[in-house]
């Protein structure tokens, strides 16, 4: 097994990671470089057995927010949306495929507008889909305080979403259940 | 996912989902290469140090004797331990052994008798130093018990799910271990033309097993299978029909079932080093002995 392998199982997650905080897709690419090479470097202080994941996410997040500290200016982010979305079963309309299209693209303004840590709370839980408890170990948080921390991040992506342009509402049949 | 609506007017979780799955990815061709290229230059890591470990080592204050037994006890099981990292799908713990892994058989023999009781991460070491036994039997392989095939339902609280591949044919045994909400299948397979059985591989009612299919929720609070790989094997990451999963080849490598409480069971399930492992919705799936790849492929689509 080479470190490569590992690199490549867990790279989409740590790019999306590095695009929470950082603008610039290539800037995100650095910022999970320079962040699996320090994890080789640390492999030592992993517990072996635990969740690579979190563990890995947590040391990106951390590389991108240096990045972004010295970087020292308003970032666009390198979350961008896809040009066609995925087909997820009954292929919508035009019009609807548009409509949603811009609601997305409400949100992701929204989202935007948040400081980097209700990103990362956010995108783990909905991007990443990732549990509680490696929530816990990927934010470095005692694993009570996730859910509090989850809703205030929540809380404040309402006040953005009321505060921006009118989002139109999804309809249930958009998401694939 | 709450189905709450939100004042906004929508529900704010499932749209972030949503939206999620409708970024785009972020294309990094090269990363894991030159990732590779700037840690081949570097010395090999650490060896990672298990959570047991921890308990063991030595805290400022504490009587001199014992810290140096406690050290030498650190270094004999440091010895014996390969930098191991571990990473894995819900229900599946895969520990992979480093480059440099050369674990001996006297410093793995400490490690496993100074294993603390209720760890769960000692049982790599076990697993390490444990040889492959020559099983005659399939049911010698803990299996669980044998039922048959029209009654599997009725032993499991979920829906279990089989090859529907024609090279395949019908199980020759299948088995179920554990209450039906945990329970985890295993369906034996003879060997056929399309998928032969390995050499000395263990035998269902005296028919050699080519193919071993198991599932189990892997959400499931009975544990996971923690999955040793010596060097020589590699592991790939897959997609099976959409989920994520991985391809395991090479050399034969042991599993170890680990409770919760973090009491293990050896899983001595072996047919050949090829598994592919997936999770689908709460269901761990592993397909172990098919000859390679695309083989293996073929039996997990059959099972959708």
């Amino acid at each position: 097994m080479a470190y490569e392998d590992l690199v490549r199982l867990y790279q989409a997650a740590a790019l999306r990671t590095a695009s929470l905080i950082l603008s610039g897709e290539a800037e995100a690419e650095d910022a999970v470089q320079d962040a699996f090479v320090k994890a080789y470097n640390g492999l030592g202080r992993f517990r072996a057995g635990a969740s690579f994941r979190p563990w890995i996410l947590r040391i990106v997040a951390n590389e991108a927010r240096n990045r972004r500290r010295s970087a020292g200016r308003r970032v666009q982010l390198a979350l961008r949306l896809a040009e066609d979305r995925p087909s997820d079963g009954a292929a919508p309309s035009p019009e609807a495929a548009v409509l949603a299209r811009e609601r997305r693209a409400a949100l992701l303004g929204a989202l935007t507008s948040l400081s980097h840590d209700d990103r990362l709370v956010l995108g783990y839980r909905y991007f990443l889909e990732l549990g509680e408890e490696e929530m816990a170990e990927a934010l470095g948080i005692p694993r009570g305080t996730v859910k509090s921390r989850l809703s205030r991040a929540l809380g404040r992506l309402r006040i953005q979403i009321k505060a921006g342009p009118p989002i139109t509402p999804f309809s249930d049949g958009e998401v694939p259940r | 996912m709450s189905d709450q609506r939100d004042l906004i007017g929508y529900d704010l979780e499932e749209a972030l989902v949503n939206l999620g799955r409708a970024l785009a990815p972020i294309a990094a061709p090269g990363l894991s290469a030159a990732v590779r290229r700037r840690v081949e230059v570097l010395p090999a890591p650490a060896p990672a140090r298990p959570r047991w470990i921890d308990h063991l080592m030595v805290r400022p204050g504490r009587p001199l004797r014992r810290a140096l037994v406690l050290a030498v006890i650190v270094l004999l099981v440091l010895a014996g331990l390969a930098a191991a990292i571990g990473f894995g799908l819900p229900g599946l713990r895969i520990v992979i052994l480093g480059p440099d892994t050369t674990p001996s058989p006297v410093a793995t023999a400490t490690a496993l008798s100074s294993m603390p009781a209720g760890s769960n991460a000692s049982p790599t070491v076990a697993a390490m130093a444990s040889p492959i036994p020559s099983l005659a039997t399939i049911e010698a392989l803990g299996l669980g018990d044998r039922v048959s095939l029209a009654e599997l339902d009725t032993h499991v609280s979920y829906h279990p799910t089989l090859p529907s591949l024609a090279e395949l044919g019908t199980p020759i045994g299948v088995y179920v271990l554990g209450a039906p909400a945990e329970a985890r299948v295993s369906a034996a397979y003879a060997g056929t033309s399309a998928f032969p059985a390995a050499p000395g591989a263990p035998t269902a009612s005296g028919i050699p097993v080519a193919i071993l299919v198991m599932e189990f929720p892997g959400a499931s609070p009975a544990g996971y299978l923690e999955k040793v790989l010596p060097p020589g094997t590699t592991i790939e990451a897959v997609t099976v029909a959409g989920q994520p999963g991985f391809w395991i080849a090479g050399a034969p490598h042991d599993l170890i079932y680990v409770r919760t409480d973090g009491s293990t069971e050896p899983d001595t399930t072996r047919l050949a080093g090829n598994v592919l492992a997936w999770t689908a919705g709460s269901l761990t799936y592993r397909i172990e002995g098919a000859p390679d790849l695309s083989a293996a492929m073929q039996i997990a689509i059959s099972m959708y």
